[in-house]
């Protein structure tokens, strides 16, 4: 007896072109979603845009951390420094905060005022942190984690 | 799909001497990298070798051969043939790199403080969507081509990118007519990169949803893509 053959050997799958669509859909539509501001650790961060303008109505420093999602040493000092509840505090009451996260590598491009702030402090890898007062110039940096001791010796020499 | 042709082709891969010796070495240097690097680190690039190695004869030799001729007559469609073959290819490959995550975890347990479940966890599931990609564009290049053409067309676009975007960057640093023309054209980087990013994308060690969606719509679109080109194909009598 001869095996069934399909009606139409050469069509295509439904349920192909329906998860096709519905994934080329979902990616449009996230594409088109706007990202929440980060919550990380126990620090309230400010909006890059904001930070100067802050920094100057409450005479503080500004803390930028230079950080990108896929960076591992990034989620230890997220850890490690700023879901510490003193450290976190102290740097609330000392520094405004910004968290400047790269998309270079999920997105292709970064959004211009993380490019701006990453050329402006010459960012060369992750994670950077850098101490600058309010008119933006810098005080001291960080590059890469090298334990919490090191993050707080060098926020202690910020004056 | 056919259960039996992805039970057939998962066999046939895992049961090849080349797949074993080559696992093997995953499993020593997952277990090896373990001590001294950063989790889901090494490897993922070489799970994605693997899935280049084995995706390369999805579909494309099979024209070559002459075998698709005397499959296509059994009672199974063009896709699901295709389909079949491309998910026990990607089986195969999730295999290597489940290897992979288990040597590197066993390793951390043994020799290090704490276990990083999550980031390897993260790495393994970003490199199996990762391999639905790659292996998916070479049964797409594999429908259009004959014999292993499909690979030398993935490596070919893959290093031709990643030579205009480092002459790119040369041309634009150098004085002459181009470099001044190249100097403020942010356009072409963007497309360079949006190439790059879509066919190839950097496996990330984290977990990014946003990725994942980009990885597998690619994925899926090169699978219809290809299911389309191969249903028009002729199928050629015999061996070339």
């Amino acid at each position: 007896m001869e095996p069934t053959r399909p009606a139409n050997q050469r069509a295509i799958p439904i349920a192909l072109i329906v998860l096709t669509l519905a994934l080329v859909a979902g990616r449009v539509a996230w594409s088109l979603m706007k990202r929440p501001a980060p919550k990380v650790g126990l620090i309230e961060w400010v909006e890059p845009s904001k930070a100067m303008a802050l920094a100057r109505e409450s005479n503080k420093k500004i803390l930028y951390d230079f950080t990108a999602d896929w960076c591992q040493p990034c989620h230890l000092l997220d850890a490690e420094v700023f879901g510490d509840p003193a450290l976190a505090a102290r740097i609330s009451e000392e520094f405004i905060a910004v968290r400047v996260v790269d998309r270079q590598q999920e997105e292709g491009r970064n959004p211009a005022a993380v490019e701006a702030l990453q050329r402006q402090y010459g960012v060369r890898g992750f994670p950077t942190v850098v101490f600058a007062d309010s008119s933006g110039a810098e005080q001291a940096r960080m590059e890469g984690f090298g334990g919490r001791q090191v993050f707080e010796q060098i926020m202690g020499q910020v004056r | 799909m056919s259960g039996v042709v992805i039970a057939e082709t998962f066999r046939r891969h895992v049961t090849n001497i080349g797949f074993i010796a080559y696992l093997a070495l995953l499993a020593i240097l997952s277990l090896g990298v373990s001590v001294f690097n950063r989790p889901a680190s090494v490897w993922p690039t070489l799970v994605t070798l693997l899935a280049l190695i084995t995706g390369s004869g999805a579909i494309g030799p099979e024209f070559s051969s002459g075998t698709l001729q005397l499959i296509l007559v059994k009672p199974l469609t063009r896709a699901s043939y295709l389909l079949s073959r491309v998910t026990g290819i990607v089986l195969a490959v999730w295999l290597a790199a489940a290897v992979c995550a288990v040597f590197e975890l066993t390793g951390r347990a043994l020799w290090s403080e704490g276990v990083p479940f999550l980031p390897i966890g993260a790495g393994l599931l970003n490199i199996m969507a990762d391999t639905i990609l790659a292996i998916s564009l070479l049964a797409l290049l594999g429908s259009i081509t004959r014999a292993y053409f499909n690979v030398a067309i993935y490596v070919g676009v893959m290093a031709t990118l990643w030579v205009t975007e480092v002459a790119v960057g040369f041309i634009r640093q150098s004085s002459s007519a181009l470099g001044r023309l190249l100097a403020n054209r942010k356009s072409v980087d963007l497309v360079l990169s949006a190439i790059d990013r879509n066919l190839f994308p950097e496996v990330l060690p984290a977990f990014d949803p946003k990725w994942l969606v980009l990885v597998l719509s690619n994925a899926a679109v090169a699978l219809l893509l290809a299911c389309l080109a191969f249903r028009g194909r002729e199928v050629p009598y015999g061996a070339d």
